[in-house]
């Protein structure tokens, strides 16, 4: 019983994280290098450089 | 070339000397556990010496043996995940996301406990994990009914060229301690303390995760308890793949929170070239690029190896590392040589099948052991790009 009660908690909490994995909440500059393969490094590192000069409180890969 | 009597003489003495001495050795192995420990450590203690020994011209063992990603261990046990990748020429765009936690986190701790650097508690906690691999993987022998001489095991894993990343600040030594420590449990039917283990393996490396499936599978699948009910078996193999992922999504969830991924740890890898593609392709492609031609013929190399391990029955090694041989090769062949002919299983098998022919071949086998194995520890602290 307790085996088993276990097993469904950690299923859950592996769950919930797959969940969250699939789920990115990042910037599109971020989307696009890492995720999706769109863009290409120096247009990443420029989009980013960018990013950080208009707002250089909040980390731009967030 | 002539040599006179008393030269003869001379080298008769000092073979009856190695012979004598090589037999206490043996028979001390032969003991029990304690002297077979004893005998691992004095091993590993004079492995331990001819490494130091090559290591004087850069700098003594810690600064030696790190090199290529030891960097990142210690960025991370210093000051932990950054939030942001590099931007800086050289590493611009990867970050340390794609390394595990579980070694740089424990050298971190320890690094708090003993009176040295994170650098130096990282290579000491490789260097006492190390001794305690070969023990297992001669554990895990015994347990599957193949007998091998103690001394000769031990010496060959000890002398093995490509174990070089053992007793570098890497996590080979303890991701390899805990996937022997899983198998052992599993043979023995200890299936909480194998959870535990894949628990940690799964905290050590990416391919730790996918290794817990393959051995939920052959537990579900060749169970070793013959009385245990297909539902036993079915209960035991979920707990083992419920464990696994629990490690994999604590760093999942953490990295979540550090940088918005969770998946950041594969994302990153494309900032290293590393991306998902047919691994005959990528073997092509490192067999027409010159500068990639070693990883290459390690990696076909690697092939044969795993088939020959699969032939000869060896099958749930050969399921291990050819799963961690196809993950590798799906993205690259780059550092094929530390997946492969690093791992535990495979030096294992590579023991046994050398130390399966006559005794008389001991002597040119380590012999060529111990040249291979300086020029592999000169290659890793040039560094070069051989050795990866």
């Amino acid at each position: 019983m307790f085996r088993t009660l276990l097993i469904v908690t950690l299923l859950s909490f592996d769950a919930f994280a797959l969940w969250r994995g699939l789920h990115p909440h990042v910037s599109d500059t971020y989307r696009d290098y890492y995720i999706a393969h769109t863009i290409d490094l120096p247009t990443f590192l420029a989009r980013e450089k960018a990013d950080l000069a208009k707002n250089p409180a909040v980390p731009t890969s967030h | 070339m002539n040599t006179s009597p008393s030269e003869q003489i001379v080298r008769r003495n000092r073979f009856d000397a190695m012979k004598k001495l090589f037999g206490r050795a043996r028979r001390l192995a032969d003991s029990g556990t304690h002297g077979f420990v004893l005998v691992i450590l004095m091993v590993c203690g004079l492995q331990f010496l001819l490494s130091a020994l090559f290591a004087l011209p850069w700098g003594g063992l810690v600064s030696a043996n790190c090199r290529w990603d030891c960097a990142w261990y210690e960025q991370i046990m210093r000051s932990g995940y950054s939030a942001l990748p590099h931007f800086d020429p050289d590493q611009a765009g990867k970050a340390d996301w794609a390394f595990f936690p579980l070694y740089p986190l424990f050298a971190r701790q320890l690094a708090l406990l003993l009176p040295f650097g994170f650098l130096t508690t990282g290579l000491l906690l490789n260097l006492a994990l190390w001794p305690l691999l070969i023990f297992l993987c001669h554990r895990e022998l015994e347990l599957r009914g193949i007998t091998i001489n103690r001394l000769t095991f031990a010496l060959f894993f000890a002398l093995f060229p490509l174990n070089i990343w053992y007793t570098a600040q890497y996590s080979e030594a303890i991701y390899g301690v805990a996937l022997m420590a899983a198998i052992i449990a599993l043979r023995e039917n200890r299936v909480p303390l194998a959870a535990v283990c894949v628990f940690l393996l799964s905290l050590s490396r990416p391919t730790g995760f996918i290794l817990t499936l393959c051995l939920a599978g052959w537990r579900m699948t060749a169970s070793q308890d013959p009385t245990a009910s297909s539902r036993k078996r079915l209960s035991d193999g979920l707990l083992l793949i419920a464990a696994g992922g629990a490690a994999l999504s604590l760093f999942t969830l953490y990295l979540y929170g550090l940088t918005g991924d969770g998946f950041a740890f594969a994302h990153v890898q494309i900032a290293w070239k590393r991306h998902l593609r047919f691994f005959p392709l990528v073997i092509l492609y490192g067999l027409l690029t010159p500068a990639l031609l070693g990883f290459t013929l390690s990696a076909v190399l690697a092939i044969v190896v795993i088939v020959r391990m699969w032939k000869q029955s060896w099958r749930l090694p050969a399921i291990l590392v050819g799963t961690t041989a196809l993950l590798a090769l799906s993205s690259g062949v780059v550092s094929i040589e530390r997946y492969i002919f690093a791992n535990p299983l495979t030096i294992q098998f590579l023991a046994c099948t050398s130390l399966a022919k006559p005794v008389s071949t001991y002597r040119k086998l380590f012999l060529d052991l111990v040249i291979l194995r300086i020029i592999a520890i000169n290659l890793w602290y040039a560094p070069t790009f051989v050795l990866m």
